[in-house]
């Protein structure tokens, strides 16, 4: 009688599965679950991480940012909020010139940023601060290739993992804001005093030392310490409101506390390029003239 | 199995490797193998006085980067926070392209089974590795934190474009190399068992590691032949389309305006294959005329060779109508800030220079190879045409890569300018020193090791070709494998001792 399966055709038919079996275990590796920006995830994968346990339960950081407040800070160089978030996170302010121009591009970190718009010629120009936008579904998480823009479990933050990044630069390319920052050389303010205390203590994963990673805005983590991120603490017109979306409430400089969903249905509130698909969780509210 | 072939004298008469129309003797055999032999077994004066100029550029870039980013980070470009990519990226993508004709002609030629493919497969392959060598390079030296450059096997993200590309720069290496070093194994054989192993200690030693134990049987043909190569270049065909396709992915994948575009893949993959025959016509006529290969290569495989330089030319600028001219016309409010650069802005005079001296002129510079009658005008002509086209390989590069990455996230009006704006609206990038330097040394390190390589192995794949005369029947009996059987001192070889 014929044998079922030939001795050569029994070891392809081995191989073929072992082959199987491997790119599967591969795929596993490649795509290990705490990698993923998904949506609802263990928050166990992300512990060995830094910083991965210092989330408040139930919460959803975001911001609301009254355009009609704002007045850029003409009367300084640098607006209050860019000031305020350079000194706080001891970021290198030696690229800007005497007027608050910018000199060297490369020593020059805008976690926050003003710009001036003007929509069109008929229309009046406003100011525009941009922060990290926060996505909930932020493109910098599926561009890294080594998975240090991440986002943690417990209130989805988007946070950069210095230990971890490269410098490859796909993360800036990839973020529809531009609010992620390379660090071109060692962060020369990280002989100040209290960079050190800082670095240990208040806000950890946003200070940074190194040279050849990325960095950027991460809501300042004073959260835990019941405290406002250092731009929404400084702003002297309170046009930036910071605060926890579950709650449905924020709060800005002067202790005025808005409802979120009342604030954002009334003022027609509107985030920055909604058509990117980012979600993210910056809302500004449209500048009026009285 | 191509032993039965039979072919009738009318296609012998068309074949490329006749010369006078008759069958060769087996002293013009030997001669011709004498022809590449000389060209890596010796090496005159000149040649290293050539070999050491590339060396010290080389040298120099090395040095800059030792001394200077090294040791301070990528703070000694003119990279900003806004231009983070540049000259290197730019680098990165021209290698990347330029190894796209290994797979060109070791794989597409060979399945349309065109012959003139035969003499110039190994150049090509090795224009292939050294030419993705360099674009792994650039892109080492671009990173921030090349210390963790492990980094990106033990963390892969998988949804990374990055990672994509390391895994099919890696596929495709590999099997280059598969490519490169399989019809290898005879001739290593061959230089195995009849060099003076007193004299070349050294390259005995490698070619006895490269020949596999290769003994010359007829199976052992026959396997190399049918087996190995039929079935590599199905596989390798669509590994490096991949390689190109998610290169530009990496810039396709991203929001913004003038790298969002749907068509970079064949784009880029039409850019690769024009820059890569490029640099392997500039290469092939060098190597033609300073070691006088002509017995191998004839001014029949430059015009080859050309005339797919102009299909792909011709296929690059549908390209880049369709991706500009659109473009233009939907006149989006972004898009327009790249286009205006390009078209009419300070980006512009780089686009034109592209368009008309490296597009234009060498596809009629290439039509015009036919007219020509002296074998040193089509020499010389596809030399300057091929080297136009991979200067504006370039630039073409540069002109994806910049002008994006100049343009404010924010469009702010026509009146109002931030005051913390560079030069009102554009950011200003132009290479460092260092870059520059380090960019020079890539080239030069591509032409030293191409060169290196060659003195180190035979240029031009000797079996195949006696292979194919075989087949043609201009030499009488299974040549490849007399190869094996005949020793070294049936031909008089003495210029490879210098006298």
């Amino acid at each position: 009688m014929r044998p079922l399966m030939s001795k050569r055709h029994a070891l392809k038919a081995g191989a073929f599965v072992a082959t199987v079996i491997a790119s599967e275990g591969l795929t596993g590796f490649l795509t290990m679950d705490r990698h993923a920006p998904a949506f609802e995830r263990d928050p166990d994968h992300d512990m060995e991480r830094r910083y991965a346990q210092w989330y408040i339960p139930n919460a959803m950081w975001g911001m609301i940012i009254d355009l009609s407040k704002c007045d850029g800070c003409v009367d300084l160089a640098i607006p209050r909020c860019t000031a305020a978030c350079q000194e706080g996170h001891f970021l290198p302010t030696s690229g800007y010139g005497p007027n608050g121009e910018i000199e060297d591009a490369q020593m020059v970190h805008e976690y926050i940023k003003v710009f001036k718009v003007q929509e069109n010629s008929w229309s009046e120009p406003y100011f525009f601060p941009r922060p990290c936008q926060q996505c909930i579904d932020p493109p910098c998480v599926h561009v890294c290739p080594v998975a240090a823009a991440w986002q943690r479990s417990g209130d989805r933050m988007t946070l950069v993992e210095q230990e971890r990044c490269i410098g490859c630069r796909l993360c800036m390319a990839g973020c529809p804001y531009e609010v992620r920052f390379f660090h071109w050389e060692e962060n020369p303010r990280s002989e100040d005093p209290g960079f050190k205390e800082a670095f240990e203590m208040e806000m950890p994963f946003s200070i940074n030392k190194q040279k050849g990673v990325v960095a950027k805005c991460d809501f300042c983590g004073n959260q835990f310490l019941g405290k406002l991120p250092h731009c929404v603490a400084s702003c002297h017109k309170g046009a930036l409101y910071f605060g926890n979306l579950l709650e449905n409430a924020v709060t800005n400089n002067f202790g005025e506390t808005l409802l979120v969903d009342e604030t954002i249905s009334k003022r027609n509130g509107m985030r920055w390029k909604e058509d990117e698909g980012t979600k993210p969780r910056v809302f500004y509210l449209p500048a009026l003239k009285e | 199995m191509t032993d039965d072939i039979t072919i009738n004298q009318d296609e012998i008469d068309k074949s490329l490797y006749i010369r006078d129309g008759m069958p060769m003797s087996e002293e013009e055999v030997l001669r011709r193998r004498g022809e590449v032999e000389r060209t890596f077994l010796t090496t005159s004066a000149k040649e290293i006085a050539v070999m050491s100029i590339f060396a010290a550029l080389m040298l120099v870039g090395f040095g800059y980067y030792l001394i200077h980013q090294f040791i301070y980070g990528l703070t000694d470009t003119n990279l900003s926070q806004k231009v983070f990519w540049g000259a290197y990226i730019t680098s990165f993508v021209f290698w990347i392209g330029v190894s796209h004709v290994g797979m060109l002609i070791s794989a597409v030629l060979r399945m349309f089974n065109l012959k003139y493919r035969t003499p110039i497969t190994r150049m090509a392959e090795e224009v292939t590795i050294v030419s993705l060598v360099m674009g792994a390079a650039s892109v080492l030296i671009d990173m921030g934190r090349l210390d963790r450059a492990h980094h990106i096997l033990v963390f892969a993200n998988i949804t990374s474009p990055l990672v994509w590309d390391v895994i099919s720069i890696t596929f495709y290496l590999t099997g280059s190399m598969i490519f490169f070093i399989t019809p290898l194994i005879p001739d290593m054989a061959y230089y195995r068992d009849n060099l003076d192993p007193e004299k070349h200690r050294l390259r005995v030693m490698i070619y006895k590691f490269l020949a596999f134990n290769f003994k010359g049987t007829p199976e052992q043909y026959e396997h190399l032949n049918g087996k190995i190569m039929e079935r590599l270049k199905f596989i390798i065909l669509p590994v490096a389309f991949s390689v190109h396709t998610v290169v530009s992915w990496i810039f396709a994948v991203t929001w913004r305006p003038g790298w969002k575009s749907t068509i970079f893949g064949p784009y880029f993959i039409f850019g690769a294959v024009f820059s890569g025959t490029a640099a392997l016509i500039s290469l092939l006529v060098a190597f033609t005329v300073v070691y006088d290969l002509e017995d191998y290569i004839t001014a029949k495989h430059i015009r080859s060779a050309t005339f797919i330089l102009i299909v792909t030319n011709l296929g690059y600028m549908y390209f880049t109508i369709n991706e500009y001219i659109i473009g233009a016309y939907q006149s989006e409010v972004e898009e327009m800030e790249v286009l205006r650069q390009v078209l009419y802005g300070d980006q512009s005079l780089v686009f034109w220079f592209i368009i008309w001296i490296t597009m234009a002129v060498p596809l009629i510079m290439n039509f015009y190879l036919i007219h020509f009658k002296d074998k040193k005008w089509v020499y010389i002509w596809s030399m300057v045409a091929s080297i136009l086209v991979n200067i504006g390989a370039w630039l073409k590069r540069w002109v994806i890569i910049i002008p994006t990455l100049r343009i404010p996230v924010i469009s702010e009006g026509e009146d109002a300018i931030a005051p913390q704006m560079i030069n009102g609206s554009l950011y200003p990038y132009f290479p460092s020193t260092t870059e520059i330097m380090i960019t020079i040394a890539q080239f030069a390190f591509f032409i030293f090791f191409y060169w290196f390589l060659n003195k180190l192995i035979p240029l031009i794949p000797i079996w195949e070709v006696e292979h194919e005369w075989e087949v043609d029947g201009l030499v009488d009996g299974k040549t490849p494998q007399r190869l094996h059987e005949e020793s070294w001192g049936q031909y008089d070889r003495s210029f490879l001792h210098g006298h």
